[in-house]
């Protein structure tokens, strides 16, 4: 009864109404909305089965869209963990300025989107730096129309958010060496292992589990990205590198509400099925 | 021994050369915002002939600068507020309280973590509400989007915290509302800062959210100030950076004074990806 009166339910009310009405109630009334007719332009909803979703799998840019959704989130979270886990260990050694080398490859994560997305639609523009720099060592062959050219748009735009957060998954992984305990490597040292045996065998099998986490929520918060994308390309050019986010803001641009709703509930169920699939195998990587 | 030395020394190097990547595109937004409109076409790191710093001047008035920084404080500000007290109140109840539906609810908390909002139903919620296009439902709604993280850092915090302290306390007479404001809410220090970073940074550089929810150019956070040069006058490159060296100031100086912090908040946060 004491457990009652120190903890009265009033505590979890407030932030459970906000986390019900604006999140829960939005996700369950959109599955609805996504059966129905729903635009701007009507007064009335009309239920309409699942013809959205008809119309929707009939779509060519909803498969891009899922399909460079699913691109882009792992090649960043790939690319993003493997800098994050190589700039840790290098930071992690001996070397003049250390604190604020961490600084620098850290700063880009406190920046928004929208500056890094302008910043480097004029380094990756056809005159922009990176193609002068190309040509200043001789590659100018490489230099391209990098936000342009629909085949490298969505690589490019990746690179650019590996920029962004690399640092991120630095500082994540630097708080992990930390934890590894100076003696455990120091007799490592006395047994005469080299440098990448100790990595293979003392390192990486402590870091093994902040990956596996990072690996796996970064992948599905990738699959929610819009910002930069919106900011550099906006999908373009053509469809060429649209994702899910995009196209649902698209739609609702257009005032298709009930369309673009059906999109978000595919993504949804995509991030869903895709979390309890990694939960699982983590889940069993655990035992 | 030498050959110790020396690697510190090439690391160094090889450090520094690295670090160039991320220093160099800011270095040219710098020397942007600094030339001519025929000057900056160019895009290259050349130095400007006369520094123009009146371009900041223009950007200033123009870009409504003072107007979007007023609205970010506004809306972080509230964000951060609602979200560390409500969180911490919901955070302390379901990792105290032990029966089978606490336990659901933390699970649904949860699972706000994964899944992506369904953001024009939610437009259509704030319509009804009347608080669509209004600060009130950004804050509302962002509010609702960093709940989950909050109480999932939180009741890590609070489980940590003895039992006894809460028995005690009654027992001497205490208020739940007094044993939560004046005895835990002190002790979870550590995790309000790690939270405030946190949802303060997403906050101030939301893009998403806000581009959906405010239509009205006037409510503008300042990182969409950008969208004065853009837009309006097609795109002037001298604007455009001394607009986004503006938009960066407030967070680079925060982020010189408060280092240690912001990247203890976001390392706890990034486990949210």
């Amino acid at each position: 009864m004491l457990h009652r009166r120190m903890y009265p339910i009033w505590f979890v009310a407030p932030a459970f109404i906000i986390f019900a009405v604006l999140y829960i109630f939005p996700t369950v009334s959109g599955f609805y909305y996504s059966l129905t007719d729903w635009s701007p332009y009507k007064d009335n909803i009309k239920f309409v089965g699942f013809e959205q979703y008809r119309d929707l799998f009939q779509t060519k840019a909803l498969y891009e869209a899922l399909k460079n959704t699913i691109f882009y989130a792992a090649i960043v979270t790939i690319f993003q963990n493997g800098i994050g886990v190589a700039l840790a260990l290098f930071l992690n050694a001996k070397l003049i300025g250390r604190e604020f080398f961490r600084s620098v490859f850290f700063l880009p994560c406190i920046l928004s989107a929208l500056v890094v997305g302008y910043m480097f639609s004029t380094v990756l523009h056809p005159e922009g730096i990176l193609n002068s720099l190309l040509e200043l060592v001789g590659l100018g062959a490489l230099s391209n129309d990098w936000l342009g050219n629909p085949d490298l748009a969505l690589y490019a735009v990746a690179a650019v958010n590996v920029w962004q957060w690399a640092g991120s998954s630095m500082a994540l992984y630097l708080a992990g060496l930390q934890g590894i305990s100076k003696e455990l490597l120091e007799a490592a040292v006395i047994d005469g292992t080299n440098y990448f045996q100790r990595l293979r065998y003392v390192i990486f099998p402590i870091l093994m589990p902040i990956v596996t986490i990072s690996v796996v929520l970064g992948l599905i918060g990738s699959m929610k990205t819009f910002e930069l994308i919106y900011a550099t390309t906006g999908g373009g050019p053509g469809d060429a590198s649209i994702v899910m986010n995009i196209f649902i803001f698209k739609q609702f641009g257009q005032g298709l509400y009930a369309y673009g709703t059906a999109a978000n509930v595919i993504l949804f169920l995509v991030i869903g099925i895709m979390s309890l699939v990694l939960l699982r195998v983590m889940g069993r990587g655990d035992k | 021994m030498m050959s110790r030395r020396v690697g510190v020394y090439v690391r160094t190097v090889i450090a520094a050369i690295a670090s160039l990547v991320i220093l160099i595109p800011l270095y040219l937004v710098f020397l942007g915002s600094l030339k001519t409109g025929a000057e900056v076409v160019r895009l290259d790191l050349s130095l400007p002939k006369d520094w123009l710093w009146s371009n900041y001047q223009e950007v200033f008035v123009k870009g409504k600068l003072l107007n979007g920084f007023k609205n970010s404080l506004i809306v972080t500000g509230s964000t951060v507020l609602i979200t560390v007290f409500t969180g911490s109140m919901a955070a302390y109840f379901v990792s105290r309280r032990t029966e089978k539906w606490v336990g659901i609810l933390f699970f649904v908390f949860f699972a706000g973590l994964i899944a992506p909002p369904s953001m024009i139903p939610a437009i259509k919620l704030l319509q009804t509400l009347n608080i669509a296009g209004e600060y009130a439902g950004l804050i509302l709604f962002l509010t609702s989007l960093y709940l989950p993280l909050t109480i999932f850092i939180m009741s890590g915090f609070i489980k940590a915290l003895p039992r006894e302290i809460d028995e005690a306390a009654t027992i001497d007479g205490a208020s739940s509302f007094y044993l939560y404001s004046r005895i835990i809410f002190p002790l979870l220090k550590p995790s309000v800062a790690t939270i405030t970073v946190f949802v303060a940074l997403y906050t101030w550089n939301d893009f998403l959210n806000t581009l959906y929810i405010i239509s009205d150019s006037k409510k503008w956070t300042l990182p969409f100030s950008v969208y004065n040069f853009v837009s309006q006058y097609g795109t002037q490159w001298q604007y455009v950076f001394a607009d986004l060296l503006s938009v960066m100031l407030p967070m680079l100086i925060v982020y010189l004074f408060l280092q240690r912090y912001i990247i203890d908040g976001m390392t706890a946060g990034s486990v949210k990806g």
